[in-house]
Protein backbone atom coordinates (compact mmCIF):
# COMPACT_ATOMS: atom_id res chain seq x y z
CA UNK A 1 0.00 0.00 0.00
CA UNK A 2 1.42 3.33 -0.51
CA UNK A 3 0.66 7.06 0.48
CA UNK A 4 -1.06 9.65 -1.77
CA UNK A 5 -0.98 13.23 -0.95
CA UNK A 6 -4.32 14.12 -1.74
CA UNK A 7 -6.82 13.98 1.48
CA UNK A 8 -8.65 11.04 2.14
CA UNK A 9 -12.46 10.89 2.91
CA UNK A 10 -11.97 7.30 4.21
CA UNK A 11 -8.45 6.86 5.10
CA UNK A 12 -5.99 5.90 2.93
CA UNK A 13 -5.46 2.21 4.22
CA UNK A 14 -8.72 1.30 3.12
CA UNK A 15 -8.27 2.42 -0.48
CA UNK A 16 -7.03 -0.74 -2.53
CA UNK A 17 -6.12 1.73 -5.27
CA UNK A 18 -3.42 4.61 -4.54
CA UNK A 19 -1.79 7.36 -6.59
CA UNK A 20 1.39 6.01 -7.75
CA UNK A 21 4.25 8.02 -5.50
CA UNK A 22 6.73 10.43 -7.13
CA UNK A 23 9.25 8.61 -9.53
CA UNK A 24 6.80 5.92 -10.64
CA UNK A 25 4.83 8.69 -12.20
CA UNK A 26 7.76 9.84 -14.35
CA UNK A 27 6.16 10.13 -18.05
CA UNK A 28 7.15 7.38 -20.21
CA UNK A 29 9.40 8.59 -23.44
CA UNK A 30 6.89 9.60 -26.23
CA UNK A 31 7.15 9.47 -29.89
CA UNK A 32 8.59 13.00 -31.22
CA UNK A 33 5.60 13.73 -33.62
CA UNK A 34 3.12 13.59 -30.57
CA UNK A 35 5.49 14.81 -27.88
CA UNK A 36 7.24 18.04 -28.90
CA UNK A 37 10.01 18.96 -26.02
CA UNK A 38 8.03 21.57 -23.92
CA UNK A 39 4.49 20.11 -24.31
CA UNK A 40 2.75 19.76 -20.63
CA UNK A 41 1.98 16.75 -19.02
CA UNK A 42 -1.24 17.30 -16.94
CA UNK A 43 -3.09 15.09 -13.56
CA UNK A 44 -6.35 14.74 -14.46
CA UNK A 45 -9.05 14.91 -11.86
CA UNK A 46 -9.89 11.48 -10.53
CA UNK A 47 -12.87 10.32 -8.66
CA UNK A 48 -12.96 6.20 -7.05
CA UNK A 49 -16.44 4.79 -5.74
CA UNK A 50 -16.68 1.40 -4.45
CA UNK A 51 -19.64 -0.64 -5.91
CA UNK A 52 -21.32 -3.88 -5.47
CA UNK A 53 -18.61 -5.93 -7.91
CA UNK A 54 -15.03 -3.73 -6.66
CA UNK A 55 -14.18 -0.25 -7.67
CA UNK A 56 -14.64 2.90 -10.26
CA UNK A 57 -12.39 5.06 -11.05
CA UNK A 58 -12.96 7.95 -13.36
CA UNK A 59 -10.96 10.35 -14.91
CA UNK A 60 -11.96 13.50 -16.61
CA UNK A 61 -9.79 13.66 -19.83
CA UNK A 62 -11.57 16.31 -21.94
CA UNK A 63 -10.07 15.70 -25.84
CA UNK A 64 -8.95 12.13 -25.14
CA UNK A 65 -10.53 9.55 -27.74
CA UNK A 66 -10.45 5.71 -27.66
CA UNK A 67 -7.56 6.24 -30.44
CA UNK A 68 -5.12 8.51 -28.22
CA UNK A 69 -5.71 6.76 -24.76
CA UNK A 70 -3.44 4.69 -23.29
CA UNK A 71 -4.16 2.03 -20.57
CA UNK A 72 -2.41 -0.62 -19.31
CA UNK A 73 -1.34 -2.53 -15.85
CA UNK A 74 1.95 -4.02 -15.34
CA UNK A 75 3.13 -4.98 -12.27
CA UNK A 76 0.20 -4.03 -10.23
CA UNK A 77 0.32 -0.66 -11.56
CA UNK A 78 -2.40 1.06 -13.71
CA UNK A 79 -1.01 3.99 -15.85
CA UNK A 80 -3.18 5.81 -18.17
CA UNK A 81 -1.75 7.90 -20.60
CA UNK A 82 -4.25 10.40 -22.88
CA UNK A 83 -2.61 12.24 -26.06
CA UNK A 84 -4.66 15.26 -26.47
CA UNK A 85 -4.19 16.83 -30.48
CA UNK A 86 -3.97 20.46 -31.00
CA UNK A 87 -7.62 21.99 -31.85
CA UNK A 88 -5.76 25.24 -32.98
CA UNK A 89 -5.37 24.83 -36.71
CA UNK A 90 -1.34 25.37 -37.63
CA UNK A 91 -1.11 28.56 -38.98
CA UNK A 92 -4.05 30.31 -36.97
CA UNK A 93 -3.62 33.13 -34.89
CA UNK A 94 -4.70 32.53 -31.11
CA UNK A 95 -6.49 35.95 -29.44
CA UNK A 96 -7.22 34.50 -26.16
CA UNK A 97 -5.54 31.79 -24.02
CA UNK A 98 -7.25 30.12 -20.86
CA UNK A 99 -5.73 26.81 -20.98
CA UNK A 100 -3.04 24.85 -21.80
CA UNK A 101 -2.79 22.20 -24.27
CA UNK A 102 -1.13 19.19 -23.18
CA UNK A 103 -1.55 15.46 -22.34
CA UNK A 104 -2.79 13.77 -19.42
CA UNK A 105 -1.06 10.85 -16.94
CA UNK A 106 -1.55 9.47 -14.07
CA UNK A 107 -0.80 5.89 -12.78
CA UNK A 108 -2.09 3.80 -9.56
CA UNK A 109 -1.00 0.87 -7.56
CA UNK A 110 -3.62 -1.65 -7.39
CA UNK A 111 -4.07 -4.24 -4.52
CA UNK A 112 -4.03 -7.66 -4.45
CA UNK A 113 -8.01 -7.88 -4.34
CA UNK A 114 -8.31 -6.84 -8.02
CA UNK A 115 -8.95 -8.92 -10.54
CA UNK A 116 -6.17 -7.34 -12.79
CA UNK A 117 -7.49 -9.87 -15.46
CA UNK A 118 -10.86 -8.87 -15.81
CA UNK A 119 -9.91 -5.09 -16.13
CA UNK A 120 -12.27 -3.21 -18.57
CA UNK A 121 -12.54 0.42 -19.24
CA UNK A 122 -14.50 3.19 -21.51
CA UNK A 123 -14.46 6.26 -22.58
CA UNK A 124 -17.22 8.91 -22.95
CA UNK A 125 -17.27 11.90 -23.73
CA UNK A 126 -14.10 12.95 -22.62
CA UNK A 127 -14.61 10.41 -19.26
CA UNK A 128 -12.78 7.64 -18.80
CA UNK A 129 -14.30 4.90 -16.49
CA UNK A 130 -12.43 2.41 -15.29
CA UNK A 131 -13.85 -0.73 -13.68
CA UNK A 132 -11.56 -2.62 -11.16
CA UNK A 133 -13.56 -5.74 -9.95
CA UNK A 134 -12.63 -7.47 -6.62
CA UNK A 135 -10.51 -10.63 -6.87
CA UNK A 136 -13.32 -13.54 -5.86
CA UNK A 137 -12.04 -14.90 -2.29
CA UNK A 138 -10.50 -18.52 -2.83
CA UNK A 139 -12.19 -20.87 -1.66
CA UNK A 140 -10.86 -22.24 1.98
CA UNK A 141 -8.81 -25.46 0.34
CA UNK A 142 -8.82 -28.32 2.99
CA UNK A 143 -5.85 -30.41 3.26
CA UNK A 144 -6.04 -34.04 4.20
CA UNK A 145 -3.79 -34.87 7.00
CA UNK A 146 -2.39 -38.48 6.76
CA UNK A 147 -1.35 -40.51 9.35
CA UNK A 148 1.37 -42.98 9.28
CA UNK B 1 -16.43 20.34 -19.95
CA UNK B 2 -15.91 16.49 -20.07
CA UNK B 3 -18.79 14.32 -19.28
CA UNK B 4 -21.37 16.52 -19.92
CA UNK B 5 -24.04 15.70 -22.53
CA UNK B 6 -25.05 17.55 -25.30
CA UNK B 7 -28.50 17.64 -24.09
CA UNK B 8 -27.11 19.25 -20.64
CA UNK B 9 -25.14 22.46 -23.48
CA UNK B 10 -27.18 25.59 -23.90
CA UNK B 11 -25.60 28.11 -25.41
CA UNK B 12 -27.35 31.03 -26.81
CA UNK B 13 -26.03 33.93 -28.79
CA UNK B 14 -28.03 37.48 -28.92
CA UNK B 15 -27.26 41.22 -28.91
CA UNK B 16 -23.64 40.32 -29.22
CA UNK B 17 -23.24 38.23 -26.23
CA UNK B 18 -22.50 34.28 -26.39
CA UNK B 19 -23.96 32.64 -23.46
CA UNK B 20 -23.07 29.14 -22.59
CA UNK B 21 -24.62 27.26 -19.64
CA UNK B 22 -23.82 23.30 -19.26
CA UNK B 23 -24.50 20.81 -16.28
CA UNK B 24 -22.66 17.82 -15.41
CA UNK B 25 -24.32 15.25 -13.09
CA UNK B 26 -23.21 13.06 -10.32
CA UNK B 27 -22.57 9.10 -11.61
CA UNK B 28 -26.12 8.10 -10.82
CA UNK B 29 -27.12 5.70 -8.03
CA UNK B 30 -23.78 6.34 -6.30
CA UNK B 31 -23.89 7.61 -2.30
CA UNK B 32 -21.82 9.59 -1.10
CA UNK B 33 -20.40 7.96 1.51
CA UNK B 34 -19.06 5.11 -1.12
CA UNK B 35 -16.60 7.94 -2.68
CA UNK B 36 -12.97 6.96 -1.84
CA UNK B 37 -11.64 10.06 -4.09
CA UNK B 38 -13.04 12.64 -5.23
CA UNK B 39 -11.69 15.34 -7.18
CA UNK B 40 -14.17 15.71 -10.51
CA UNK B 41 -16.65 18.59 -9.75
CA UNK B 42 -20.33 18.52 -11.26
CA UNK B 43 -22.79 20.71 -10.94
CA UNK B 44 -23.91 23.47 -13.13
CA UNK B 45 -22.20 26.48 -14.53
CA UNK B 46 -22.64 29.29 -17.13
CA UNK B 47 -20.20 31.64 -18.86
CA UNK B 48 -20.65 34.96 -20.94
CA UNK B 49 -18.27 36.42 -23.16
CA UNK B 50 -18.26 39.23 -25.73
CA UNK B 51 -18.64 38.37 -29.52
CA UNK B 52 -16.49 40.74 -31.44
CA UNK B 53 -18.32 42.95 -33.85
CA UNK B 54 -18.86 41.74 -37.11
CA UNK B 55 -19.83 37.87 -36.36
CA UNK B 56 -22.75 36.75 -38.23
CA UNK B 57 -24.85 35.98 -34.96
CA UNK B 58 -26.91 33.79 -37.28
CA UNK B 59 -24.31 31.52 -38.51
CA UNK B 60 -22.63 30.45 -35.31
CA UNK B 61 -22.44 27.06 -34.97
CA UNK B 62 -20.87 24.51 -32.29
CA UNK B 63 -19.83 20.90 -32.36
CA UNK B 64 -18.66 18.98 -28.99
CA UNK B 65 -16.25 16.04 -29.17
CA UNK B 66 -14.41 14.00 -26.33
CA UNK B 67 -15.82 16.55 -24.03
CA UNK B 68 -14.68 19.75 -26.24
CA UNK B 69 -16.91 22.33 -26.98
CA UNK B 70 -15.89 24.59 -30.63
CA UNK B 71 -17.92 27.22 -30.76
CA UNK B 72 -17.42 28.85 -34.72
CA UNK B 73 -18.11 32.70 -34.76
CA UNK B 74 -17.61 33.59 -38.82
CA UNK B 75 -17.20 36.61 -39.42
CA UNK B 76 -19.37 39.02 -41.33
CA UNK B 77 -18.46 40.23 -44.54
CA UNK B 78 -17.21 44.00 -44.38
CA UNK B 79 -19.37 46.21 -45.62
CA UNK B 80 -18.47 48.02 -48.06
CA UNK B 81 -17.73 52.03 -47.85
CA UNK B 82 -21.24 53.60 -49.12
CA UNK B 83 -21.08 56.68 -51.00
CA UNK B 84 -23.32 59.95 -49.94
CA UNK B 85 -24.27 62.46 -52.62
CA UNK B 86 -23.79 65.48 -51.79
CA UNK B 87 -26.14 67.93 -53.66
CA UNK B 88 -26.07 71.15 -53.84
CA UNK B 89 -28.58 73.17 -51.23
CA UNK B 90 -31.14 75.69 -51.88
CA UNK B 91 -29.70 78.00 -49.53
CA UNK B 92 -28.22 81.33 -49.43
Amino acid sequence: MTTDTHPEKNGASQIPVTHAPGPAEAPPPLPPEVAPAERALFTPPIDIYESDEGLVLIADLPGVSVGSLELQVQNNKLTLLGRVASQVPAGARQLHKEYEEGDFLRSFILSEDVDHERVSARLNNGVLEVVLPRAPKSAPRRIQVNGD
Amino acid sequence: MPGTSSDNLELTVSGGVLTLKGKRLAPAGISEDRFRRHERMWGAWERSLNVPERVEEEKVSAEFNDGILKIRLPKAPETKPRQIQVVQGNGP
